[in-house]
């Protein structure tokens, strides 16, 4: 009974890391990272994350209607790698850094073939500090978190192209701090079921900066970050996690003004295969599938996004979990 | 760590030594600036801005396909058309399209032209594509000078900036653009105007939303809603005013004077002007009623002393001579002695007065007179 709820407890710990994407903005823009995973949940853990994502942005949309457009091809390739650390069994802190890497290809209708524009650089990072209302036991199976942190601007605002400053859609940071709010919610049913059922919220109050072009400020909409989700063992030790994600961004902003085609909601479906290579390294393949969008006019948007990653879980002790025996 | 520009594109890229990006990242500073080019600009560099889309991104239209009027049914009569005529082909071509390509590039007989609009600036026109000898083809550059459109030019990558009729940037740096007239006006007044022209369909090669506005239906009304700072403010109208102006010369270096006419000033039914900028004799022609205003430059002794009139209720036909010519919208004279002959088109078009008072600061604004 208590190895499945190691299991679990793993497993949980593993699904949550799952929610560390990078929240590409509504017009193909740096990558957000607006949620994040619940981290170390035990004073002196230490997780380590990897995680790379080829997200490809081809798809064109106006409203909720997809138009076959084949002129234009953009592609965001990020590595993100958070560290989590538990101050208490109550607090932990985690910060995300990431790398960002952008192609956009226009004009591929014209005689020339097109134009491939490649940024690369530094993107923003998020520091988050957790705090666990209740950890999930065997006896209270059910888990609850919430966080507060920042999206800080140190992602790279400032690439151009033949001297003029890029658009902000280009660029691998936003330059402006960001408040986040993240919360985490999960259950597990044993004995009756194996399977665990989570909620993640996250939300991000944008701020702005002039950093993109000299006398502008530009303002990313504000996001919202819903995941819905269930999990469970499929086969030995290889777990699967899916779940429903939606996502809503207010409409970008330049000089207070709101931007055209920007910003909108999305509902895509998100599935994830995990598996422990030892007790402290897993890895984990995950997919985004949209199945739903509402834009704010006319805009690219996910095609879809694949990721591959790698978790390090140091524990204090060899045995890691925290049973939550009653007292 | 910085950007790349390549032709012909690789869609789809993947980097191993990727992976390795996350632990070098923390070491290195993220200043990856770097410029391709240093190359002269006519305008200020740093008014240039990135629109967004890239070059091509807003994808022109190089194989325009038409309907006549009759089967057009997706334009509202409060809609906007641009217009040309070039003998007796006359083509509509709706903002509805133009919102998503800005650039058709067309030909007529052996007429090769680009119609050119920038749905920020409001502004219309119609550029002659032969170009040093040579027919091209003009592209979106994705770049912005005062939020108004600069094209390229598919020969030589040239730059042009499209209110300044000119290029500012390249190979054909300096080179003033030849323009053709046109009418821009709304759906209804066109099909007033000319119910058996043409006029270009949805056909366009590409899928566009085009029943929607492009940068939101409120654009061009809402007096505030601007994209991109204005450098040269100007109160006397108000930013999304319809104006026509004329520039005075073709060299800009001169400082011409530039007088725009608000369009809502012209008033009911057909109103002609007389004026002189710069030394030159212009004929002015428009309507509030009907929304169009057209310019011509008088170039010879006896236009000059040709004593023009309006006409009313006699659409297309807008005003007559004391020769007895009748005069097209278009400046062809359609009736009398010099029938078949067309008057010279000013350096002329219709934009937002914001636009108009940012490019050329201290411009002129004519007084209307009651009649």
């Amino acid at each position: 009974m208590i190895l499945r709820f190691s299991s679990i407890l793993l497993l949980s710990l593993l699904l949550c890391i799952g929610q560390i994407y990078a929240q590409t903005c509504s017009c193909a823009g740096a990558p957000l990272i607006s949620s994040q995973s619940t981290g170390a949940s035990s004073a002196g853990n230490l997780l380590l994350g990897i995680t790379y994502e080829y997200h490809d942005i081809s798809s064109l949309y106006s409203g909720s209607t997809l138009l076959e457009d084949e002129t234009v091809t953009r592609l965001t390739q990020s590595v993100l790698f958070e560290v989590n650390y538990g101050i208490t069994d109550k607090f932990s802190v985690s910060g995300t850094f990431s790398y960002v890497d952008k192609d956009r290809t226009t004009g591929l209708h014209t005689p020339s073939g097109g134009t491939t524009v490649n940024t690369a650089g530094l993107g923003d990072g998020v520091f988050m500090l957790r705090y666990v209302i209740h950890q999930q036991s065997i006896w209270e199976q059910y888990h609850l978190a919430v966080g507060a942190g920042t999206k800080a601007p140190i992602g790279t605002t400032s690439l151009t192209r033949n001297g003029f400053a890029m658009n902000a859609d280009m660029q691998p940071g936003t330059g402006a701090w960001d408040g986040v709010l993240w919360s985490y919610a999960a259950a597990s049913f044993l004995p009756h079921t194996t399977l665990n059922l989570f909620l993640v919220n996250s939300y991000r109050q944008t701020g702005s900066n002039d950093r993109f072009t000299e006398g502008d400020s530009y303002r990313f909409g504000n996001e919202l970050v819903s995941n819905l989700g269930i999990s469970n063992q499929l086969i030995g030790n290889l777990s699967f996690i899916l779940s429903l994600r939606y996502r809503s961004t207010n409409s970008d902003q330049l000089n207070n003004n709101r931007m055209p085609n920007t910003g909108g909601k999305w509902i895509s479906i998100i599935p994830n295969l995990s598996y422990p290579i030892s007790d402290t390294i897993s890895a984990r393949l995950s997919g985004q599938i949209p199945i739903y969008q509402k834009l704010n006019g006319t805009q690219p948007t996910t095609t879809f996004a694949v990721s591959g990653s790698l978790f390090f879980n140091f524990n204090k002790n060899n045995n890691g979990f925290d049973y939550g025996l009653p007292n | 760590m910085a950007y790349l520009i390549k032709q012909n594109p690789q869609s789809v890229r993947f980097n191993l030594s990727f992976m390795m990006i996350p632990i070098m990242v923390f070491f290195i500073s993220c200043d990856v600036t770097n410029d391709v080019s240093e190359d002269d600009w006519l305008i200020p560099r740093f008014e240039i801005r990135d629109g967004g889309p890239g070059q091509d991104g807003i994808p022109s239209i190089d194989n325009p396909d038409f309907d006549p009027v009759g089967a057009i049914n997706f334009i509202p009569d409060n809609r906007m058309i641009i217009g040309v005529k070039f003998e007796d082909e006359i083509r509509a071509y709706p903002h509805q399209i133009l919102d998503w390509h800005e650039i058709v590039n067309d030909q007529v007989g052996n007429k090769s032209f680009a119609i050119q609009y920038c749905p920020l600036t409001g502004t219309g026109m119609c550029w002659n594509r032969e170009i040093d000898g040579s027919v091209t083809e003009f592209g979106v550059s994705g770049l912005l000078f005062r939020n108004n459109l600069i094209a390229y030019d598919r020969n030589t990558e040239s730059n042009w900036s499209q209110m300044q009729l000119r290029s500012v940037h390249g190979q054909h740096s300096g080179l003033n653009v030849e323009t053709y007239p046109v009418v821009e006006t709304t759906w209804e007044t066109w099909k007033k105007l000319y119910p058996n022209s043409k006029v270009h369909n949805t056909n366009t090669g590409h899928v566009r939303n085009y029943t929607s506005f492009a940068y939101g239906s409120g654009y061009s009304t809402n007096h505030n809603d601007l994209l991109f700072p204005i450098q040269n403010h100007d109160d006397r109208l108000r930013n999304k005013v319809r104006v026509h102006g004329i520039i005075g010369s073709e060299n800009l270096d001169l400082e011409p004077t530039v007088k725009v006419y608000v369009i809502n000033d012209f008033g009911d039914g057909v109103k002609l002007i007389e004026d002189t900028i710069d030394g030159n004799n212009y004929v002015i022609i428009g309507s509030g009623e009907y929304n169009f205003a057209a310019a011509f430059l008088l170039e010879t002794t006896s236009e000059n002393s040709t004593q023009f009139s309006a006409v009313q209720e006699q659409l297309p036909v807008v005003m007559q001579d004391n020769e007895g010519n009748s005069w097209d919208i278009f400046g062809y004279a359609v009736d009398g002695p010099r029938q078949g002959e067309r008057l010279t088109a000013a350096r002329s078009y219709t934009g937002y007065w914001f636009a108009w008072a940012d490019f050329f600061p201290g411009l002129e604004i004519y007084e209307m007179t009651e009649e």
